[in-house]
């Protein structure tokens, strides 16, 4: 394959003269395969990646709307079960919501997301799961797409969001 | 002067459960004009990715169904079947916390990303690889990767200091 001949090419193969245990290795450098001329500038890039992210942007709140119904489904499930697999299913979910939000342009989704890891991650063993506190957050996550489809701003979801931290941080005491 | 730097012939690989994270990342990256991008969905769908295109670059995920990042990494460092032990990765995390980053270095990853990811962040991450490239150790079966010791701390006397002929034959 050309890229593993490239590697071979290099100075992989040959490690520095081993001083006590650690062994040294030079990699192939990225710059034989990176010219610094003939690219975009930076500012021309940087606006044709914002064009792209853009047009990701409109596609998610769409696929905010099926991932909320799904995270609706398996809290209906937790609440009944409380079993552990169904709750990590549904940190997943959140979890990646939140990674995603302020990137696709919801930055109170990763912070309700945020603030609904931090309870799972960082709670305190000792004191039970609250599944009310759970069902809150995945309430928060629909409120802010309800507000931003009727454009009513966000102060709901805003103030949601901060008693929802408030009320975790309380709980990781 | 400024660099407008090419990139057409890299070869990055993506690997992310959440397809719409692959679309944000994969366009970013075509946008700043990577030649090839591929992508997969989890550690071991991505390992296998990785041996069939041998990309340059891996951009992962931490947290993925079906196979979680630092096991992707172990695998393309370690695994006899890697098609390159030295290949960059770069951790992409919705945790940015300390203890997290001092263990995605552990593993063996070259660059860290945090959530949300933006393309000036992304750029500069493969201006880094680029500029900066990373020697890489291996201290016994312990570990094998980039060199932790990115700054030169020289107030630092003790015994794990590294001697300067240590460093003789890096480029």
């Amino acid at each position: 394959m050309k890229e593993k001949a490239m590697s071979a090419d290099g100075d992989k193969s040959k490690p520095s003269k081993p001083k006590g245990k650690a062994e040294f290795f030079t990699p192939t450098s990225l710059a034989k395969k990176v010219p610094t001329i003939g690219g975009p500038s930076v500012d021309e890039a940087m606006r044709r990646a914002d064009a792209a992210v853009a047009a990701v942007v409109q596609e998610f709140e769409g696929i905010l709307g099926e991932e909320l119904d799904e995270l609706d489904a398996l809290m209906s499930s937790y609440k009944v079960s409380q079993d552990e697999e169904t709750l990590n299913k549904l940190f997943r979910r959140v979890h990646n919501l939140r990674g995603q939000g302020t990137t696709l342009g919801f930055p109170l989704i990763t912070r309700i997301g945020t603030s609904f890891c931090s309870y799972m991650i960082e709670r305190n063993p000792n004191r039970p799961i609250k599944p009310s506190l759970i069902e809150q957050h995945i309430q928060a996550l629909r409120i802010v797409l309800k507000e931003r489809k009727a454009k009513e701003g966000d102060a709901v979801s805003l103030s949601v969001a901060t008693a929802l931290e408030e009320v975790v941080r309380r709980e990781l005491i | 002067m400024a660099r407008n730097y090419d990139f057409r012939n890299l070869r990055v690989l993506v690997v992310d459960d959440s397809q719409f994270m692959i679309r944000v990342v994969s366009n970013i990256l075509e946008a700043l004009g990577v030649g090839s991008v591929f992508s997969a969905t989890s550690g071991r769908d991505g390992f296998e990715t990785a041996c069939r295109y041998s990309p340059d670059i891996v951009i992962s995920d931490w947290d993925m169904d079906g196979g979680e990042g630092p096991e992707l990494v172990s695998l393309l460092r370690n695994d006899p079947s890697s098609p390159d032990p030295y290949v960059n990765v770069i951790m992409l995390t919705g945790y940015a916390e300390m203890r997290r980053v001092i263990a995605a270095r552990d593993f063996g990853i070259t660059e860290f990303l945090s959530k949300p990811v933006s393309a000036k962040a992304l750029h500069a991450r493969l201006v880094a690889l680029v500029e900066r490239p990373r020697p890489f150790v291996r201290v016994g079966r312990d570990y094998f990767g980039p060199d932790r010791r990115r700054a030169a701390n020289e107030s630092y006397s003790g015994a794990e200091r590294r001697a300067p002929e240590d460093f003789a034959d890096l480029g």
